[in-house]
C-alpha cells in the first residue's frame, strides 16, 4: 500500500530536521539546555520571519489570501481541519503535527517547542495586522494543536 | 527514470540543510566561529558514523561493495571521475558537490567544511580497515573535490 500524504510529509520533515536535531542535541550537551534553546529560538525566529515575508510576497499579504492557503492545506491533509472562521479570524486544528512527530522521532521535543514559539513572529512578518494565538499545542502535551490567526484592523 | 539534475539535487539538499544552517550561523554569532565549528563537527561525526554503520550493514562492509556505487556514479555523471583504482584503493574526483553548493547558498560554507572533516570518521565507521584522505576540497577553495579511500589489510 502506498504512503499517505501525512506519512510522506512526516518523512520529509524528518529529513529536513535531521542535521538541525543533531546540532541542537550537541548544543544541549556542550552549552546546556537553556543556552541551546536560546540560540535555537533566535535562529528559528529569523527563518520564520523570512518565511512570513516570502509568503506575503507570494500571496499578496492579505488575510483573505492567508485564510485561503489554510483551506488548501486542510483540503490536502486530512490531519488538518478548519474549526471556526469569520471575516477576521480563522481557527485551525492540527490533529497530527508533522513538526512535533518528527522532532520527537529525532529525540528533540524542545526544538519543536522553540519552533512553536516562533508562530507569532511568522504572523507579524506576514503582516503586522496578523496575530497568532495557540489555544493548544501538541508540544505542550495537548492532543492537538489549535492555532488562532486573527486580523486586527486599527 | 531520468536522473535528477544537479540543480534539483542542490534544492533537495538546501531543504535538508536550512534549519541546520540557521542554527550554525546563530552559533557563530553567539559563540564564535571556532566553537560553532566544534559543535557542528561533533554533531556531524555522530550522524555520519551512524550513516556509515547503516551503509556497512546494507552493503556487507566490504571494499568492493563500497567502490561499486562510485563506479556507477562515474558512469552516470560527467561530474564524477574515477581517477585511479586498484584492489585496495580508489581515487574519486567530483566536479559538482551539492553539499558545498547548498551550504554556500545558505551562507554557511564552514558548515560544509565541518562535514568534509568527518569523511575519515565515516570511512573508519564503515569498516575499521578503510581510510580516507582528501587531496582537494571545494570547501578549501579547490575547483574540485578529490580523495582516496584505501583498504588496509
Amino acid at each position: 500500500m502506498g504512503k499517505s500524504d501525512f506519512e510522506e510529509s512526516l518523512e520529509q520533515r524528518i529529513r529536513d530536521y535531521t542535521w538541525a536535531a543533531a546540532f541542537f542535541k550537541e548544543m544541549v550537551d556542550e552549552l546546556g539546555k537553556e543556552k541551546a534553546k536560546e540560540i535555537t529560538f533566535k535562529a528559528l525566529s529569523k527563518l520564520r520571519k523570512e518565511e512570513g515575508h516570502c509568503l506575503a510576497q507570494e500571496l499578496g499579504g492579505s488575510f483573505e489570501a492567508f485564510r485561503q492557503s489554510r483551506h488548501e492545506t486542510a483540503k490536502k491533509l486530512n490531519t488538518v481541519d478548519i474549526v471556526e472562521e469569520s471575516e477576521d479570524a480563522i481557527v485551525v486544528k492540527i490533529k497530527r503535527c508533522t513538526a512535533w512527530e518528527a522532532a520527537n522521532h529525532l529525540g528533540v521535543p524542545d526544538m519543536c517547542r522553540m519552533f512553536c514559539e516562533t508562530d507569532a513572529v511568522f504572523a507579524e512578518a506576514y503582516n503586522p495586522k496578523m496575530k497568532h494565538e495557540a489555544k493548544s499545542r501538541c508540544s505542550a502535551g495537548d492532543d492537538v494543536c489549535i492555532n488562532v490567526w486573527r486580523w486586527e484592523d486599527y | 527514470m531520468s536522473q535528477p539534475s544537479f540543480e534539483e539535487g542542490v534544492k533537495k539538499v538546501i531543504r535538508e540543510y536550512t534549519w541546520a544552517a540557521a542554527f550554525f550561523k546563530e552559533m557563530v554569532q553567539e559563540l564564535g566561529k571556532e566553537k560553532a565549528r566544534d559543535i557542528a563537527f561533533t554533531a556531524l561525526c555522530k550522524l555520519r558514523v551512524e550513516a556509515a554503520h547503516d551503509l556497512a550493514k546494507r552493503l556487507g562492509g566490504t571494499f568492493e561493495a563500497f567502490c561499486q556505487p562510485k563506479r556507477e556514479a562515474a558512469e552516470k555523471s560527467e561530474a564524477v571521475t574515477i581517477v585511479e583504482e586498484s584492489k585496495n584503493h580508489i581515487t574519486v574526483r567530483v566536479g559538482e558537490c551539492a553539499a558545498w553548493e547548498a551550504a554556500n547558498r545558505l551562507g554557511a560554507p564552514d558548515m560544509c567544511r565541518a562535514l568534509c572533516d568527518t569523511d575519515p570518521m565515516f570511512s573508519q565507521a564503515y569498516n575499521p580497515r578503510m581510510r580516507y584522505e582528501a587531496k582537494l576540497r571545494k570547501s578549501d577553495g579547490d575547483d574540485v573535490c578529490e580523495g582516496t579511500w584505501r583498504w588496509e589489510e
